[in-house]
């Protein structure tokens, strides 16, 4: 059940990532929903469903961009592992989290694709003008990531994992 | 925040999902070969070009809402001023009208192909690049008015825009000049004593200009000249507007240099674009009927000029 509100809530965040995201960008950039949304996912249900977040969201995106097909997805995927570990750690949830993780995982997401994507050879990435992006872009993400959070939040609320995605032994921490 | 599974089959999870996906981009399954990947792309992209269309709109009406509430003072003196750039651009217009007759009339007794014979069709744009990292726009029209990958798009203006990159049948997804993967064969217009200089322009990463870095060493290129697709490239029909050179960087050694050219066209601000039947190495398209449809501009010589 909530695999399948998570999915749904992926799905119009990737057309809203298409569709209205163009509309509202900042010096020529827009925030990468995607990401801040897997941030999000992340954050509340773990690394596991994490990186399954950013993969399949991730790979929803890419089918609109003409950069190398997998590129969002991995971004994503890793951003989203990494990000449900972090706060699997976390004893207490400090003031002002979900900007910090907009930010960093902004951050980090757009160095992965930029990385990556200059490896796989696409000439859309590279350079200054690819970095500059990439800054943008991640301060924007932190803007936008309070919004992401308490939606994703009103979604999954009274959600309480493990995660149904995967059957299997159970470890709560 | 609690996590479920042991660590070990979190990171094999992890491992999967990174080896799926650094396998599509190794194996470079683009919408535009064709494959099955293509064809889930095109499904995606036809279930929400609706949505774009939409959003497109709405954001136009709030815009201009937004701009009407804050600038009236400067809407009135805009208003003004183009008013009377409209009357001296007229005068220009039937001057340059009778020239284009003219050029016509002479390149037809020559046999040469001429833009303006070339069918297109009008679309109006209902999406931006969706991405950060590269300059797309989707317009309303697609396979189904016989737009193809690979035709060129020209502003309102005659300016030219960019390229087809994937046609479905109600949509088509151009890519713009400035998008770093855009290249296009150009020259500039001679002049008296020094002849035109052929080169390839491409776009930037995040820039609003084209460059050119393969203008032959000694050839005159100046701030302010106009630059046009060349002859010489198959790819796009010859003679279209392209821009107007706005800089030019010496390389060191005096091994070259790179010329910054702005565009002609509006790229930020389109909202209608025609997409010219025209195919890469082939020529215009020709049409069965010379039927004149809501969506296409063409003149009923348009249609039977060889390609």
């Amino acid at each position: 059940m909530r695999g399948l509100r998570v999915a749904l809530l992926g799905v119009l965040v990737v057309v809203a990532q298409v569709s209205v995201m163009p509309h509202l960008r900042i010096a020529g950039v827009a925030p990468d929903l995607v990401l801040v949304f897997t941030i999000a996912v992340a954050y509340r249900l773990g690394p596991e469903a994490g990186a399954l977040t950013g993969f399949g969201t991730g790979l929803g995106y890419d089918l609109f961009l003409e950069t190398p097909l997998g590129l969002s997805a991995l971004s994503a995927a890793v951003v989203g592992y990494s990000v449900g570990v972090f706060s699997a750690g976390l004893l207490r949830v400090p003031r002002g989290l979900a900007v910090t993780l907009g930010l960093v995982g902004g951050l980090a997401g757009g160095l992965i694709f930029v990385g990556v994507g200059t490896l796989a050879g696409s000439d859309s990435v590279q350079g200054l003008g690819g970095l500059r992006t990439v800054l943008i872009s991640a301060g924007y993400d932190a803007l936008v990531a309070p919004l992401v959070f308490a939606l994703v939040g009103l979604v999954l609320r009274g959600e309480r994992p493990p995660d149904p995605w995967m059957p299997g032994p159970m470890l709560r921490r | 925040m609690a996590v479920t599974g042991g660590p070990g089959r979190r990171r094999l999870i992890l491992a999967l999902l990174i080896l799926t996906a650094v396998t599509l981009i190794a194996v470079g399954g683009r919408r535009e070969d064709g494959g099955s990947l293509g064809v889930v792309g095109r499904a995606a992209h036809s279930v929400v070009a609706p949505v774009q269309a939409a959003a497109s709109s709405a954001a136009r009406s709030v815009g201009d809402w937004w701009s009407g509430l804050t600038d009236a003072g400067d809407l009135r003196r805009d208003n003004r001023r183009l008013r009377q750039r409209i009357t001296a651009l007229e005068g220009k217009v039937r001057a340059s009208d009778q020239a284009r007759t003219e050029v016509r009339e002479l390149k037809r007794l020559l046999g040469l192909d001429d833009i303006f014979e070339v069918a297109r069709v009008n679309a109006r744009v209902i999406g931006r690049n969706p991405g950060n990292f590269s300059s797309t726009i989707t317009v309303d029209r697609g396979t189904d008015e016989g737009i193809v990958a690979g035709m060129p798009v020209v502003a309102p203006d005659g300016a030219l825009v960019g390229r087809v990159l994937e046609a479905g049948s109600r949509y088509a997804v151009i890519r713009l000049i400035t998008d770093p993967e855009y290249a296009v064969g150009v020259e500039t217009s001679g002049r008296a004593g020094a002849p035109s200089a052929t080169g390839t322009a491409k776009g930037r990463v995040g820039g609003a200009d084209l460059v050119v870095e393969d203008f032959e060493p000694v050839s005159a290129v100046k701030t302010g000249d106009r630059v046009e697709t060349s002859p010489l490239s198959t790819s796009d029909p010859p003679d279209m507007a392209v821009g107007r050179v706005t800089r030019i960087d010496e390389l060191p050694g005096g091994i070259g240099r790179n010329v910054r050219i702005e565009p002609f066209a509006d790229l930020a601000g389109l909202d209608v674009v025609a997409v010219l039947l025209w195919k890469p190495g082939l020529g215009p398209v020709v049409r069965p009927t010379t039927t004149t449809t809501s969506t296409t501009v063409a003149r009923s010589t348009t249609t039977t000029s060889g390609g």
